[in-house]
């Protein structure tokens, strides 16, 4: 008798970017749809739905050994209530204060047995403004942080700047996160079936992805810097070599390493083994079967402090030729 | 206190099952009678004095009456209300059910009948408690909403408002003598005198988010579970605390026993009980019964006189089993919806259980449970 899960969307964004424009139009363009809203602060811009829930932000500390797991107290005590009710949900939208660390919120739902029981995580949306963008990522790091965890990003209020800065910020973002599909917008237009029902976390519905390449070299000043290394080999890897090795980095890096996502082609396997991690808790699963041809194992890493030479030696390491 | 006493899937003998054959068969010592499901989440279980109604709330914003006269009666809509109710328990000398619901209001049933005693400006009233004094006719409410916690007295008059929390309230509990009442939250418990105002608050402190908190009915300990799998209790006295670790998920439920030796606790595949006599359960393992297979213990319900415990499993099992023996016997099979509420009438006489898809289980006791 085991329901499908209700899915869930996060939006995050600086203060400004468009945010609740975009969570109007999702509502008013899924008409008849019914979802559960979830804010952090009541803005200026009112949101046109039955259910909204204010939720103060209550982030607490596991006590699992795993340091900086952190998870959003008020979001499992919200979720599991609401999903008592009889009103069926469509959906969950979740909408973070301009300052939030995406972290917390996205471990909510691989922490708690009653939310990941009845919800799943669809994706994570970050707005940004591409007027601001540039000039407050280095200000402030949630920023850089709403960016790395994103899959989707609304690259927002386009109209309002030129080529030149439009591609800068693109760059930018690149530089940030490889993984994420941008998606350029005016006034947070985006079709909502790119936003909406995306399962990237959903093990099952990773197939293929492709990091985003970089147009120049990345140009990150400092260690502290989010940046996202994507690592390739088209030499089958060595499970074992490769499962120490994932396990310790994480353990030893998981701070810096925000999200993980890798499809690889194990030896002796016919199927795409695919996995992803937020922080320290991981996460995967079997995938599709291989096509005949190619079978290119992918591994991107976003995070800080991350050297892109020494980890793609290590990965390197582990396939059947090292 | 390790986490293998916990999971050794041989402790306490269940008559009659094979979790190969997924036989259950149900205890001859136990009468079920069960309704249909509803359809509904129930959020709670409370049982009227007299004990002829079980009272139950629902995610349909309804609350729905079923009478324990074992007479293939079915439950009856009592009241529709505006706002779903989330929490609920008996009220001053159980008469009538307090209510809070998720439109921050807290509302009493007295038959069919649904006043408001109080509101927030919209905040959820997640957890309610009452303490009935001696006389059995007056007490104490209490409700907490978001960090807010507010004591009333019968009349309805502030006792005790704070927000001095560093997070949502989530339990409530007061002291068995109703001179004070322990709110648990992040990092610890907050215990409040409100027979002094003067008094301040003492703060438990324990790293973590605590999701329920129960006072034992000696007073000596106050114990608390937690989101990380584990409890934690206090010992009054002298504020030691002892850690109990090793649970295999959340704990979502406590309960103490009537003589407040021992309090059991879901979130094994067993009923877990602690022995809290003399200093507390510090180097002690818990005492085990009711292995479920694929099961994890969801609610916990003490009988009112006996040293017994029912449990409620995520399949939709109940059990009832005798702590210090640790023998069980099943008094409804598995509905494969997990049971989310479970209460027992004031003679222990009468067990009701209701699972997530709405059906409610009565179970009456043919014979004394502990010989």
């Amino acid at each position: 008798m085991e329901a499908a899960k209700v899915p869930v969307t996060l939006i995050t964004g600086y203060l400004g970017a468009g945010k609740t424009t975009l969570l109007n139009r999702i509502l008013t363009e899924q008409h008849g749809k019914k979802y559960a809203v979830i804010v952090n602060e009541f803005g200026e811009e009112g949101i046109d739905n039955e259910l909204v829930v204010d939720a103060d932000e209550e982030i607490f500390e596991m006590n699992n050994g795993c340091i900086c797991c952190t998870v959003r107290g008020d979001l499992i005590r919200i979720i599991s209530t609401l999903m008592k009710r009889a009103d069926a949900f469509d959906g969950m939208i979740i909408e973070t204060t301009g300052l939030a660390d995406p972290a917390p919120v996205v471990q909510t739902f691989f922490v708690d047995e009653d939310v990941q029981a009845k919800v799943a995580l669809d994706a994570v949306v970050t707005v940004v403004d591409a007027c601001h963008f540039l000039d407050a990522v280095d200000e402030e790091h949630e920023l850089a942080e709403q960016v790395a965890f994103a899959d989707i990003i609304l690259l927002n209020k386009t109209d309002l700047v030129d080529a030149d800065k439009l591609n800068a910020v693109k760059a930018k973002i690149t530089s940030l996160n490889r993984m994420a599909k941008i998606i350029e917008t005016v006034n947070s237009g985006a079709p909502i079936d790119e936003v909406l029902d995306r399962g990237a976390f959903d093990l099952t519905r990773v197939l293929e992805f492709e990091p985003g390449l970089l147009d120049e070299e990345d140009d990150h000043e400092h260690d502290e810097d989010i940046i996202s290394v994507s690592l390739t080999t088209d030499t089958p890897i060595e499970p074992e070599k490769f499962s120490n090795w994932i396990r310790g980095f994480i353990m030893e890096r998981g701070v810096d390493v925000l999200r993980t996502k890798g499809i690889l082609n194990l030896s002796g396997q016919d199927n795409r083994y695919v996995f992803q991690g937020v922080h320290m808790v991981m996460d995967s699963a079997w995938g599709a079967p291989w096509d005949s041809a190619s079978r290119s194992s992918r591994l991107v890493f976003i995070g800080r402090n991350l050297d892109e030479a020494e980890l793609n030696s290590a990965f390197q390491a582990c396939t059947v030729a090292a | 206190m390790t986490a293998d006493a916990l999971i050794n899937p041989q402790a306490g003998g269940v008559p009659g099952f094979n979790p190969d054959a997924g036989a259950r068969l149900v205890s001859p010592a136990v009468g079920l009678s069960e309704t249909p499901a509803v359809g509904a989440h129930p959020t709670f279980v409370v049982i009227e004095p007299g004990q002829a109604r079980a009272v139950i709330g629902f995610g349909d914003k309804r609350l729905r009456g079923l009478s324990l006269a074992l007479d293939g009666a079915q439950p009856q809509v009592i009241a529709d209300v505006d706002a779903t109710p989330i929490a609920g328990v008996a009220d001053i000398g159980g008469k009538g059910v307090l209510i809070g619901t998720d439109a921050g209001t807290l509302l009493r049933l007295d038959g069919s009948d649904v006043t408001t005693l109080a509101s927030t400006d919209g905040a959820w009233i997640g957890q309610i408690a009452v303490h009935t004094d001696k006389s059995g006719e007056a007490g104490l409410r209490a409700f907490a909403a978001g960090k807010s916690l507010t004591v009333l007295d019968g009349e309805g008059s502030v006792v005790l408002t704070s927000d001095d929390h560093p997070s949502t309230v989530a339990g409530l509990s007061f002291s068995p003598d109703g001179t004070k009442i322990a709110a648990a939250h992040y990092d610890g418990v907050t215990v409040y005198t409100l027979t002094d105002a003067k008094q301040k608050p003492v703060r438990l402190d324990w790293h973590g988010s605590h999701t329920a908190v129960a006072w034992s009915p000696n007073g000596k300990f106050i114990v608390t579970a937690m989101q990380d799998k584990e409890m934690h209790c206090w010992r009054w006295k002298d504020k030691t605390g002892m850690r109990m670790s090793g649970y295999p998920s959340k704990i979502r439920a406590l309960t103490w026993t009537a003589d407040g030796g021992y309090v059991a606790a879901s979130g094994a595949d067993t009923v877990t009980s602690w022995d809290c006599s003399g200093k507390g359960p510090s180097g002690k393992p818990p005492l085990e019964f009711g292995y479920v297979y694929n099961g994890i213990v969801m609610q916990v319900a003490a009988h009112p006189t006996d040293g017994v415990v029912a449990g409620g499993y995520s399949d939709g099992t109940v059990m009832i089993g005798t702590v210090e023996q640790e023998t069980a016997m099943i008094a409804r099979p598995s509905s494969g919806s997990a049971i989310s509420g479970l209460a027992w009438t004031a003679d222990g006489t009468t067990l009701v259980a209701a699972d997530e898809q709405g059906a409610i289980a009565v179970m009456r006791m043919k014979e004394a449970l502990i010989s």
